[in-house]
């Protein structure tokens, strides 16, 4: 999804959106992506991948209930290290080119 | 000869017994002897002759009454899967829905007492008046073809109750819109209720369905089904009318109003479709006191006027109203969507709440708030187009963050008129209104700024006119 602005993981699958236009496309989430979800997820229901808007982030979100979620955390493009900024970057041109 | 009996005495052979015979007895009475007798013609007009199972003594069910032991007789006399009772409670019974239908009249209940499978294209054309009870037994209709498992005949009107029944549409391929587990027809009208009865479509249709030019009314429905039709599908524009009833799927719309239909009290559950999709194919349906609920898509859609209802979504919106349409009093959460997405609506005291996503999006010139609470928990407030307007709100971000903002404008271009809005702000930088450095005038009077920054400095006043004694201003 070559205009995705956001893209949320849940359970297998991942969401890819264009916030612009509404448009969605859903991606099996498969082993390819192995060398990110290795990374940055853990126990979560949802984690979510700004890649612009409000700024380049890896959000992730617990306990939801009733669409609240009892907690999330955030981790900022800026805060991430060397190794985590490579995997980020990868991650979203693998989805920007996906077949 | 007293006390004496007269024995083997020899039968005259060939002989049989005439009507003019006399079989005669006697008896000892007071010390004297007397006979009593039967004429020929009198045993023979009096006595039964031998009973024969089928022929001369009836059979009740096909079991004979000859012979010892018990035959146990149940409910006034029979059984069967399928029942109707007359006013002295007695029933009759049949061994399909079909026949039980055929033979009922209005008032009439036909009872279910086992569960049953069709395999054939059999399809139960409900009658007005004629309810069914199904006791918590369930219909099922395993076929590949396109039968709806019960159906209104279209053009008809309709008023009946199918209570404790459940129902089951499996086997159908076809993508239409029937195939249904109860389809209401084209330009059909009445009233139907489902109290406690639920309708589970495995297969390509919908549990419950409404065709087009319907005005029918239906209550009390719990409905399944994975159809891209939705679970309950209102294909009306004619007024049809949904009532306290439930749609779940997990990969489509949980009700859809495709071309209208009302929703009253409603819940719409879908995993990665639309909990309640009001808008469908043409916005021309209202629902009041709604909930629609989803993993990652809309919790709810509105249609023209939706009221008291909420969305719910975990990464969808909350509410979107992408249709011109009026809300009130809704309520949008998301975890990482937008709490409400208002494409071009006019919005009134509603909230839109997020954790990660926008409160609100406003992005045409005809999006409208008046009286709204928006909230972000880490994204902006509002993010909010050209010319679109925001009225005596609440516009909070609890988002500590540089980019923690009230208003975000789009692509350099932001809301063009707020007016008695209170602004909470999390980040002592954070701008108020942020355009991205794009220059516009906006028109902005009587807001309250609390927690943020200036706004952009790029943004001016457009009111050039000033308030009156009375305090009014012309904008």
């Amino acid at each position: 999804m070559e205009n995705v602005s956001k893209i949320d993981i849940m359970i297998d699958t991942i969401y890819c959106y264009d916030e612009m236009t509404n448009e969605r496309a859903d991606y099996p989430l498969t082993s390819d992506y192995d060398f990110f979800i290795n990374e940055f997820s853990d126990t979560q229901e949802l984690l979510s991948v700004n890649i612009y808007n409000p700024i380049p982030r890896i959000m992730k979100f617990y306990g939801i209930e009733n669409s609240v979620p009892k907690f999330f955390t955030e981790l900022d493009y800026i805060e991430m290290n060397k190794t985590q900024k490579v995997i980020f970057d990868t991650f979203v041109e693998m989805i920007k080119t996906h077949k | 000869m007293a006390n004496y009996k007269i024995s083997q005495l020899t039968a005259y052979p060939n002989s049989t017994f005439l009507t003019t015979d006399i079989f005669e007895v006697s008896y000892y009475l007071g010390g004297v002897y007397y006979s009593r007798y039967l004429t020929g013609t009198q045993i023979f007009n009096t006595l039964q002759t031998k009973l024969v199972s089928g022929t001369s003594i009836k059979t009740i069910n096909g079991n004979s009454l000859l012979g010892s032991g018990d035959l146990v007789i149940s409910s006034g006399g029979g059984s069967g899967i399928f029942g109707i009772s007359n006013s002295s409670g007695v029933y009759t019974y049949y061994a399909t829905l079909t026949l039980a239908m055929a033979a009922a009249v209005s008032s009439n209940t036909i009872e279910m007492f086992a569960n049953v499978t069709e395999t054939g294209a059999v399809e139960i054309t409900l009658k007005d008046g004629v309810n069914i009870n199904g006791n918590g037994y369930t219909y099922t209709l395993n076929n590949s073809g396109t039968s709806n498992a019960l159906k209104v005949t279209n053009s008809t009107t309709i008023n009946c109750s199918i209570l404790n029944l459940n129902v089951v549409r499996t086997g159908s391929t076809s993508a239409q819109s029937v195939n249904a587990c109860i389809y209401s027809g084209t330009s059909t009208s009445g009233s139907i209720y489902l109290t406690s009865s639920k309708f589970t479509n495995t297969g390509s249709g919908s549990g419950i369905a409404i065709g087009t030019g319907s005005t029918i009314s239906i209550y009390d429905g719990t409905s399944i089904a994975n159809t891209s039709f939705g679970s309950i599908y209102i294909e009306s524009s004619a007024g049809a009318k949904v009532y306290n009833s439930t749609g779940i799927s997990t990969s489509q719309a949980g009700i859809s109003c495709y071309l209208g239909g009302d929703l009253y009290n409603c819940t719409g559950i879908s995993s990665s479709g639309i909990g309640i999709d009001g808008a469908g194919a043409a916005t021309a349906g209202n629902q009041y006191n709604c909930i629609g609920i989803s993993s990652t898509s809309s919790g709810f859609t509105s249609g023209l006027i939706s009221v008291n209802c909420i969305g719910r979504s975990t990464s969808g919106n909350g509410i979107s109203s992408i249709s011109p349409s009026k809300v009130h009093g809704c309520v949008g959460i998301s975890v990482s969507g937008r709490g409400i997405s208002n494409v071009s609506s006019v919005i009134y005291n509603s909230q839109g709440i997020s954790s990660s996503g926008v409160g609100f999006l406003i992005q045409t010139s005809t999006a409208i708030l008046y009286n709204c609470l928006s909230k972000s928990d880490s994204s902006y407030s509002i993010w909010g187009w050209q010319n679109s307007s925001v009225y005596n709100s609440i516009i909070e971000c609890k988002w500590n963050n540089a980019g923690g903002n009230g208003i975000q404008g789009i692509s350099g271009f932001i809301t063009s008129t707020i007016v008695n809005c209170l602004f909470k702000l999390s980040n002592a930088t954070a701008p108020y209104l942020n355009n991205g450095g794009t220059a516009q005038a906006i028109s902005m009077q009587g807001n309250t700024y609390q927690g943020g920054g200036a706004f952009n400095a790029n943004l001016t006043q457009a009111i050039v006119a000033t308030e009156d004694n009375q305090g009014n201003i012309f904008l």
